[in-house]
């Protein structure tokens, strides 16, 4: 009895799979008549180029495109160059508003202060930009006071920046003096505007620093217990800087 | 050189030219739009054969081609005739269009039944089953041709032939319940 009905099943089973079987047979020959064969094959082979394919530009042996896709080691360095371009442009942009103890004011300081000073050629903006980057590091310690982070690390740091930045403003300083015509030459009308833009530059000088200091004692003051604004030196050393130029071209006057 | 390539290429138009027909007219269900795209998949290897490129699995490669080709073809047509697209589709998967090649004179019965079931299975399975039960390729070569993995090919042939096996009436447990 058991038998019969597997045999049974079997026998259905076989019986659908037949019909499956029948069924993709019979789609299996959908075939191209062999005058469509031929005809297409022609066409084909016959064909320069097809509709859809894009046409070569004369110029892409010079793309960078075509270099990357031909060459592999040039790909390798122009995706380093661009990941070197983008990391360092984004650091020195970073670096920008950094103050000391920040990991990108190293990048600021040493390498983005210096770099775009060797883009200034006259004396005057020389002096000018040390002047302006004197203030800056001014700002910087007011920030920093105030923000109570103002260690004596850090006031180090910014004292001999400083004192860098004097020293290179009183060097330019002094290259616009050795430059001035002696007396009673046909330059001298032209040396007196020299003379007056020296006189505004280190005025400016004077006055920002001492401006500075007074507001770096102010700060100091009013943050007396803290004992991380503990330090003035900063102040003192800005005072000195003020005086050291002022000094200095007053003994070139005479 | 050159006449290689020819031989070569004619030998592999001889043996896959209409298996891709024959994909192309089922999914298209127009014997002149079927043939222009067997015309435009056949030049592409043609040009890179003749570029001395180097084609791998020619079979994978000229379905891989139709059926980009049919995408593009049917999104030509969608854009032509959104509206009667709409009422005609309800979703945007490429399924097996009209019935004229159910009323395909070289068809017999079967064919034409099992070719309207399959047009009645779920989309994503229409292509894994046609490839597999029809064109007998391999899931690897069918995941490489719709841009899925080996092992989702190979889900979708199971599930789409337990559905065709559904709606066929072909399947075993329901007749042997009956």
């Amino acid at each position: 009895m058991i038998t019969k009905k597997i045999i049974k099943i079997n026998m259905e089973e076989e019986k659908l799979n037949t019909k499956l079987n029948t069924g993709i047979e019979e789609i299996r020959k959908i075939t191209m008549t062999s005058e469509e064969r031929e005809s297409v094959l022609k066409n084909i082979l016959h064909s320069t180029v097809s509709p859809y394919a894009p046409v070569p530009s004369p110029w892409s042996f010079y793309t960078f495109t075509t270099l990357i896709q031909k060459n592999r080691l040039f790909s390798y360095v122009a995706i380093s160059c661009l990941i070197l371009i983008l990391g360092g442009t984004g650091a020195v942009y970073a670096s920008f508003d950094s103050l000391p103890g920040n990991i990108f004011y190293p990048l600021k300081v040493k390498i983005v202060e210096p770099f775009y000073s060797t883009f200034i050629f006259s004396p005057e903006n020389k002096a000018k930009y040390a002047s302006n980057l004197a203030t800056t590091r001014l700002i910087e310690a007011e920030t920093l006071a105030d923000r109570g982070e103002l260690d004596t690390k850090k006031e180090k740091t910014l004292t001999a920046l400083l004192g860098s930045h004097t020293t290179a403003l009183e060097k330019n300083l002094d290259k616009i003096h050795q430059k001035q015509p002696a007396k009673g030459s046909d330059e001298e009308g032209e040396s007196e505007k020299d003379k007056d833009k020296t006189d505004k530059i280190i005025t400016n000088f004077q006055s920002e620093m001492n401006a500075h200091a007074e507001l770096l004692d102010t700060i100091h003051a009013r943050g007396k217990n803290n004992e991380k604004n503990k330090n003035n030196e900063i102040s003192k050393s800005a005072r000195e800087s003020a005086n050291k130029i002022k000094n200095s071209f007053l003994n070139k006057k005479q | 050189m050159k006449t290689n390539t020819v031989y070569l290429f004619e030998k592999i138009y001889k043996d896959e030219g209409d298996v891709i027909f024959r994909f192309c007219l089922v999914r298209v269900s127009n014997r002149e739009q079927a043939l222009d795209i067997l015309q435009e998949t056949f030049l592409r290897l043609w040009q890179n054969m003749s570029e001395d490129k180097e084609i791998l699995n020619s079979r994978a490669f000229l379905f891989t081609v139709a059926h980009h080709l049919i995408i593009d073809w049917y999104r030509k047509k969608k854009s032509l005739s959104l509206d009667k697209l709409m009422n005609t589709y309800q979703e945007a998967e490429y399924i097996l269009p009209d019935t004229a090649i159910e009323n395909n004179p070289e068809l017999g019965a079967e064919g034409r039944y099992l070719l309207g079931k399959l047009k009645d299975l779920a989309p994503p399975h229409q292509q894994p089953v046609y490839l597999r039960f029809v064109e007998g390729l391999s899931p690897r070569e069918i995941g490489d041709i719709l841009g899925i993995t080996e092992n989702a090919a190979s889900v979708r042939i199971n599930r789409g032939l337990s559905e065709l096996r559904r709606k066929t009436g072909y399947d075993n447990k329901e007749n042997n319940k009956n």
